[in-house]
C-alpha cells in the first residue's frame, strides 16, 4: 500500500508539474515591483500584486494604484525570451501615504534600483529592435539621415536633402543599407507638402 | 521489506492505466476542433500540410492534429497566394481570406478609377492640378489602392514623387493619409505592409 501510494504520488507531482508547465507555455517571467508592495494592478493584464508572474508577450495598459497615492498609468511590453520587468513607484500623496514614503525609504531604494535595471532593459531592446540607430547619421555630400527620440522609446528617422532627387536618394540609400523606409518613422526636414495646406 | 506478488500485479496494473490515461489525454489534446470560414461562391481551399492536401468545407467544423499548415486556394478571380496557419488550443475559427488575381484587380481598377480620382480631388483640390497620377493598382479584395503622384508644379524644391493609398469603406473611398514621399506602417497602421512597400517602390 506505501508503494502504491509513493507512485501515486509521483505521479500526481509529474501532473502537476505537466500542468504547471502548460499553464506557463507561451508565457514570459515578469518581475513586477510596486512600491508600496501592496498596490494593485487593474487594466488589460492577468495579474493584480507584485511578484513574480508569467505573462503572456505583449503590449498592455495598466494602472497601479493605492490609497493615498497618486495612480501610476503605464503602457508595458512583455517581450518574449528576456527578462521583463514592470516597476511601479506610488508618489504619497496624503499625509498618511507621506509618513509611510518617510518610513520606508529602504522600499523606495530598492524600488529605484529595479527602475535602473528597467530602463537598461528598455534600452537594450531599443538599440535591438532600432538597429539603424547604430548607423545614425549617415551624412552623404547632398542628403544626412539622422534620427531623433520619440516618447514612445521609438526613433523618428529624419531626412534632410536639398532637392527632391536628394532626399529620393538617401531613401535608396537606406534600403541599400539593409533598413526598409516603410518601417520607420520618416520625417523630411526642410520640406513642405504642397498638399499638406491643401486638404480640404 | 518484500512485497507479495499481488501486491506487485496491484502496482504494475495502476502505474499501466495511469500511463494509459496519460497517452490517451495526450493523443486527444493533440487535435483540435476549428471552423473555417469562406465564400465557397468564389472559390474553394485546401489544407496542405507534411502529409498531403486535404479539401476544406466552408463552415463545417473539422477535427485536426495542432501544429502550422497552408491553406491553398482556388478559384476563377482568386489568386493562388497561399495563406500560413497555425492550429493550436485556442484556435477554432479560421477565415480564409480570398485575394483577387492581378487580372481581375486590372478590371477592377478601370470600373473604380474616376471614384477614385474623385474623392483624392476632393480632398486635395489641386492634386489634380500640381499631380499626375500614375502607376496606379488595387490591392487584395479590390478595397485597397496605391499610386504615386508626380509633381508637375513650379516648386521643384518641393516637388516630391508622393505615394497615396485608399481604402474602400462600403460605397466609399477614402484617403488613408496624407500623400507623402514615403508612406510608412507607423502613420498607416491599419494598411497591409505589402501594400505599403509595394507603392513605396513604384516608380
Amino acid at each position: 500500500m506505501v508503494i502504491i501510494s509513493i507512485l501515486l504520488l509521483l505521479v500526481g507531482l509529474i501532473w502537476l508539474s505537466f500542468n504547471a508547465y502548460q499553464s506557463r507555455a507561451g508565457k514570459e517571467f515578469v518581475t513586477v515591483s510596486l512600491t508600496p508592495k501592496d498596490a494593485t494592478i487593474t487594466g488589460d493584464i492577468a495579474l493584480k500584486n507584485a511578484g513574480k508572474h508569467y505573462i503572456a508577450p505583449g503590449v498592455y495598459s495598466i494602472t497601479v494604484s493605492r490609497d493615498g497615492f497618486a495612480n501610476s498609468e503605464q503602457r508595458v511590453e512583455i517581450v518574449k525570451g528576456r527578462e521583463n520587468i514592470i516597476v511601479a513607484l506610488l508618489r504619497p500623496e496624503s499625509d498618511e501615504a507621506k509618513q509611510w514614503a518617510k518610513d520606508n525609504q529602504n522600499e523606495y531604494l530598492k524600488a529605484e534600483a529595479d527602475g535602473a535595471r528597467a530602463a537598461q532593459l528598455e534600452g537594450d531592446l531599443h538599440r535591438e529592435r532600432s538597429p539603424i540607430v547604430k548607423e545614425l547619421p549617415i551624412r552623404d555630400p547632398y542628403f544626412t539621415i539622422g534620427y531623433k527620440a520619440k516618447d514612445d522609446n521609438d526613433i523618428t528617422v529624419t531626412i534632410r536633402g536639398t532637392s527632391p532627387r536628394y532626399r529620393q536618394a538617401a531613401i535608396e540609400h537606406l534600403r541599400s543599407r539593409g533598413f526598409e523606409p516603410a518601417d520607420y518613422d520618416i520625417e523630411y526636414v526642410n520640406y513642405n507638402n504642397p498638399l499638406t495646406e491643401d486638404a480640404s | 521489506m518484500l512485497l507479495s506478488r499481488r501486491k506487485w500485479y496491484i502496482s504494475f496494473i495502476t502505474i499501466g492505466l495511469l500511463l494509459i490515461g496519460y497517452l490517451l489525454y495526450a493523443y486527444f489534446n493533440a487535435f483540435q476542433t476549428v471552423t473555417f470560414t469562406f465564400d465557397s461562391s468564389e472559390g474553394s481551399a485546401e489544407l496542405v500540410d507534411a502529409t498531403g492536401r486535404t479539401g476544406i468545407t466552408a463552415n463545417t467544423p473539422i477535427r485536426l492534429k495542432k501544429g502550422s499548415y497552408y491553406v491553398a486556394k482556388k478559384g476563377e478571380n482568386i489568386t493562388r497566394q497561399a495563406q500560413e496557419i497555425t492550429i493550436d488550443s485556442s484556435t477554432d475559427t479560421i477565415a480564409v481570406t480570398f485575394w483577387y488575381s492581378s487580372d481581375y484587380l486590372t478590371k477592377l481598377l478601370a470600373q473604380e478609377s474616376s471614384a477614385i480620382h474623385n474623392t483624392l480631388s476632393q480632398q486635395y483640390p489641386k492634386v489634380l492640378q500640381l499631380y499626375a497620377i500614375q502607376n496606379e493598382t488595387l490591392y487584395h479584395r479590390g478595397d485597397l489602392y496605391g499610386a504615386i503622384l508626380m509633381y508637375k508644379g513650379k516648386d521643384r524644391d518641393n516637388g516630391d514623387t508622393l505615394r497615396v493609398i485608399l481604402r474602400k469603406e462600403g460605397d466609399t473611398w477614402k484617403v488613408m493619409s496624407l500623400p507623402s514621399p514615403v508612406l510608412t506602417t507607423i502613420s498607416l497602421p491599419t494598411v497591409p505592409r505589402d501594400v505599403i512597400f509595394d507603392v513605396n517602390v513604384k516608380k
